[in-house]
C-alpha cells in the first residue's frame, strides 16, 4: 500500500511538474489563435521529453552521477563548458519568467501589480529552498498543481461539439488569415514550452538528490510514462478551452487574465479560484525547478560539491550560485520588461537549445562504461536518433521563421 | 576568423532589431495591412471585455478580476490607438481610412476605460449598460479587419 501511495504521489507530483508559465501561456494563446491544429505537436513533444527524460534518469540511477558530469568527463571540458554556459543562462531567462509567472497568478486574485509580488516570491523561495526537504518541496507543487485540472473538466462545461473537435485534431490545418510561416514559428515555440531542457536536468539531478538506486528506475519510469502524458492531457485541455470560448470571439491571448477567462466562462468564481492555486503552484514548482536547474548545470560541470539537501556550508559554491542566480533574476523581472514576452522568447530559445541538451544524453546512454546492461535499447534510440532530427530541424529554422513572421505576427 | 564571427553575430542581432522595429508604411498595401491589423487586436481587446461582462452579468466573476481583465484590455487598447495613429499615411485618399478607424479606436479605448471603472467601483449595474455597446464596436471593428484579403 505503501509502494502504491509513493508511486502515485511521483506521478502526480511528474504531472503538476510539467506544467509551467511558458505551457499556461502559449497554449492557451495557440488555442485561440489556431483551434486544435496543433494539438499533434502536444502529442509529439511528450513522446520526446518522455523518451529524453526516461534515459536522463536512467543514466542518473545506475550511475549515481547526474548528466552535465557525465558530459564534461566524455565530451571533454570545452564542449561541456559551452554546454554549461548556453543552460545556465536559458535556465535563469526562464527563472526570470517563472518568477513573474507565479506573481501574474496572485495578480490575477488580488489585483495587485504582479511587480508588487515578484520580491515577496523570491524570498518566499529562498525559504522553501533552503527549510523544505526536497521531496515535500516536490510534492508540495505536484499536488496543489493539480488543481489546474479544472481546465480539462471546464471543456465537457463549455459543451463542445466533440465530432467536429475529433475532426481538428486529426485533420490539422493551418486556419484561414494565418500563413504557414506563422503556423509554423508557433509550432516551434509550442515544442519549446513543452520540451523544456531544466525538465530534463531536474529530473535527472532529482534521481540523485532522491538516492534512488537501480530498484528505482521502475518509479523513475512510471513518474515519466504516465506523469508526463497526462501533464500533456491537461495542455491539450487548455487549448482546447482557449479554441472553444477565445477562438470564436477573435480574442489574442497577450495576458494570463485571458487564459483563464474560459475556466471562469464555464465555473465562474470556484473555477477561478482553483484555476489561480493551480497557477501560482505550477509556477511556483518551476522557479524551484529553474533555479536548482542552473545551479546544478555549473556545479555538476565544475565539479563541485552540489545539491538541494547538503548543507549549504558543505556546498558553498552551489549556495551561493543559486541565491546569486534568484537575485539577479528577480532584479531582471523589476526592470518591467513584459513578463508575457520573457515567456515566449525563453520557450523560442529553449527550443533552440533542444539538440544541446539531447545529444550529451543521447551518447552517454549508449556508453556501456557507465550504463552496462542499462544502455539504451533499440527502440530507446530509434527514438532518441528521431527526435534529435526534430529538434534540430526546429532549433535551425527558429531565427528563419522569427524573421519572416516578425516575431509571429 | 573571430572578427568574422564577431560580425556575423551583429548581423544577426541588426537583422533581428530591425523586424522587431515598427517602420513608417511606404505603400497603400502596407498601410492598409496596418490597419487591418491595428483592428483585429482592438477587437481582441473588445471581445476580451465582452466576455469578462458577461461573465460579471451572470454573477461568475469576482470583481478584483473583471477589474484587471478590463484594465488589461483598456491598456492594450491605448497601446494599439498609438501606435497606429504614429503611422503617417503615404497618400492623401488613405487619410480617409485613418481618420475613420482612428474614431472607432478611440472610441472602443473609451468604452474599455468607462468599464474599467465601473469594474473597479463594483457597479455590476453600470457595467451591465456600458457593455450594451461593446457588440456595435466589435462589427465596426471587423469591418476594418476585411482591409486586406485574408
Amino acid at each position: 500500500m505503501k509502494r502504491v501511495l509513493g508511486a502515485a504521489l511521483g506521478i502526480f507530483t511528474a504531472i503538476g511538474g510539467f506544467m509551467d508559465i511558458g505551457d499556461l501561456v502559449t497554449d492557451a494563446l495557440i488555442g485561440a489563435r489556431f483551434g486544435l491544429a496543433m494539438v499533434w505537436v502536444t502529442v509529439v513533444a511528450v513522446i520526446g521529453i518522455t523518451v529524453y527524460s526516461e534515459m536522463a534518469g536512467r543514466v542518473a540511477t545506475i550511475t549515481h552521477r547526474p548528466v552535465f558530469d557525465l558530459v564534461r568527463e566524455r565530451m571533454g571540458a570545452r564542449l561541456g563548458l559551452a554546454n554549461v554556459v548556453v543552460s545556465y543562462l536559458l535556465n535563469a531567462l526562464t527563472l526570470v519568467a517563472e518568477l513573474c509567472g507565479v506573481a501574474l497568478g496572485i495578480e490575477l486574485a488580488t489585483d495587485v501589480h504582479y511587480l508588487l509580488w515578484v520580491p515577496l516570491v523570491a524570498l518566499v523561495t529562498f525559504f522553501v529552498m533552503w527549510r523544505l526537504p526536497f521531496k515535500h518541496m516536490e510534492r508540495l507543487y505536484g499536488l496543489v498543481g493539480l488543481f489546474l485540472f479544472v481546465f480539462v473538466v471546464a471543456v465537457w462545461q463549455l459543451g463542445p461539439d466533440w465530432g467536429a473537435m475529433w475532426h481538428d485534431v486529426t485533420h490539422p490545418s493551418v486556419p484561414s488569415g494565418e500563413g504557414l510561416p506563422t503556423y509554423l514559428f508557433y509550432a516551434v515555440v509550442m515544442l519549446g514550452a513543452q520540451m523544456t531542457p531544466y525538465e530534463v536536468f531536474f529530473f535527472s539531478s532529482g534521481a540523485v538528490e532522491h538516492g534512488w538506486t537501480t530498484s528505482d528506475l521502475g518509479q523513475a519510469r512510471l513518474n515519466v510514462f504516465i506523469g508526463y502524458p497526462i501533464g500533456g492531457i491537461l495542455a491539450i485541455g487548455i487549448q482546447a478551452v482557449a479554441a472553444l470560448a477565445l477562438q470564436p470571439a477573435g480574442v489574442q491571448v497577450e495576458h494570463l487574465s485571458q487564459s483563464v477567462l474560459p475556466v471562469v466562462m464555464a465555473f465562474g468564481k470556484l473555477g477561478l479560484a482553483c484555476a489561480v492555486l493551480g497557477i501560482v503552484a505550477a509556477t511556483f514548482g518551476s522557479v524551484l525547478e529553474t533555479l536548482l536547474s542552473s545551479g546544478y548545470t555549473a556545479a555538476q560541470h565544475f565539479g563541485w560539491s552540489w545539491g538541494k539537501s547538503v548543507a549549504p556550508s558543505s556546498a558553498a559554491r552551489f549556495s551561493v550560485l543559486v541565491i546569486a542566480t534568484l537575485i539577479g533574476a528577480t532584479a531582471f523581472a523589476l526592470t518591467t520588461i513584459n513578463p508575457i514576452t520573457i515567456t515566449i522568447y525563453a520557450v523560442y530559445l529553449g527550443a533552440a537549445s533542444l539538440p544541446f541538451t539531447f545529444l550529451p544524453i543521447l551518447i552517454v546512454a549508449n556508453d556501456r562504461r557507465y550504463l552496462g546492461e542499462h544502455v539504451n535499447g533499440r527502440l530507446a534510440n530509434a527514438l532518441g536518433v528521431v527526435y534529435l532530427f526534430v529538434v534540430s530541424a526546429a532549433a535551425l529554422a527558429a531565427l528563419p521563421l522569427l524573421i519572416a513572421t516578425k516575431g509571429g505576427l | 576568423m573571430r572578427e568574422i564571427g564577431r560580425r556575423g553575430l551583429m548581423s544577426i542581432v541588426l537583422v533581428v532589431l530591425a523586424t522587431a522595429c515598427v517602420g513608417p508604411s511606404f505603400t497603400v498595401q502596407d498601410y492598409r495591412q496596418k490597419a487591418a491589423n491595428a483592428a483585429e487586436a482592438m477587437r481582441s481587446a473588445v471581445e476580451t471585455a465582452r466576455l469578462v461582462t458577461g461573465a460579471a452579468a451572470e454573477g461568475k466573476t469576482p470583481g478584483r478580476y473583471a477589474s484587471l481583465a478590463l484594465s488589461e484590455a483598456e491598456m492594450d487598447a491605448g497601446s494599439i490607438s498609438e501606435s497606429f495613429k504614429v503611422v503617417q499615411p503615404p497618400s492623401q485618399r488613405l487619410q480617409h481610412l485613418r481618420e475613420e478607424l482612428s474614431a472607432v479606436l478611440d472610441a472602443s479605448t473609451s468604452a474599455l476605460a468607462s468599464l474599467r471603472i465601473a469594474a473597479y467601483r463594483g457597479d455590476d449595474r453600470r457595467l451591465s449598460e456600458l457593455a450594451a455597446d461593446l457588440p456595435r464596436l466589435s462589427s465596426e471593428l471587423a469591418r476594418f479587419e476585411h482591409l486586406v484579403p485574408g
